[in-house]
């Protein structure tokens, strides 16, 4: 019975590392996509559709889907969701390195302030989530 | 153009805070029908803040368009706060007010 309530209780926590990695992927690959599509509105939004690149995006989405229902069953969506933006840190990297943006450091500073204060309010909700009373 | 993307980055604020309102509804659902009957809506949601994201993805580079969905940490906080009835204590407020911070910062790089 032990291990089992033990992996219980952390696994919201590794479902949100496979969803911040699923998540920045995603994103990576729809960008690539867009850069890829010429074209405006309905003529865009068709063609877009045709890149490999956001076939790969959508290929991710089922795993996106199904690791965030199984975590909100168990934390609060005021919580979760921003643990769920840390991804942030791992997208202005990937878009400096991978896709050679150059961002200005009014980006960055800004993103390390969200990033920082979805840090702040995701601590702030631990001691009343819900995991910590019986399962329902 | 830029209160274009302004717009559309707000459109997919709006869409994505009722999608995460319906996933949660849908994660305390008991039984398949009650699950499917929030989380349906929310890929249909999900489908057209797709298409307003490409758009937004086509013109702002990755690393201003992801943090500007920032905005969505204030309205979740306000959808846990006001529909769930979730604790928001002075410690979340004030992240709250940082990611605004931020989001002033990022929008102000925009072009």
């Amino acid at each position: 019975m032990k291990p089992a309530s033990r992996f219980t209780a952390a696994e919201p926590y590794l479902l949100l590392a496979v969803l911040l990695c699923a998540d920045a992927g995603s994103y990576l690959c729809e960008k690539l996509a867009c850069n890829r599509t010429a074209g405006d509105g309905w003529v865009f939004l068709v063609a877009v559709t045709r890149q490999p690149w956001m076939w790969a995006a959508w290929a991710i989405g089922p795993i996106q889907l199904w690791t965030w229902t199984r975590i909100l069953g168990r934390l609060d969506l005021s919580f979760a969701y921003p643990i769920s933006g840390l991804n942030t840190l791992l997208i202005l990297p990937a878009a400096t390195l991978l896709l050679g943006e150059r961002l200005s450091w009014h980006v960055w500073t800004g993103a390390l302030l969200i990033t920082l204060g979805g840090a702040i309010i995701g601590p702030g909700a631990k001691a009343h989530h819900p995991t910590q009373t019986p399962p329902g | 153009m830029i209160l274009r993307t302004i717009a559309l980055v707000f459109g997919c604020v709006l869409l994505e805070t009722s999608e995460q309102t319906l996933y949660r509804l849908g994660g305390r659902a008991s039984g398949r029908s009650g699950y499917w009957g929030y989380v349906a809506p929310a890929i249909g949601g999900h489908v057209a803040r797709m298409a307003l994201w490409y758009l937004v993805l086509k013109t702002l580079p990755l690393g201003e368009a992801v943090p500007l969905l920032g905005v969505n940490y204030v309205t979740i906080a306000l959808v846990g706060r006001f529909v769930f009835g979730e604790r928001v204590d002075g410690r979340r407020w004030l992240g709250t007010a940082l990611v605004a911070a931020g989001i002033v910062l990022v929008g102000a790089a925009l072009e």
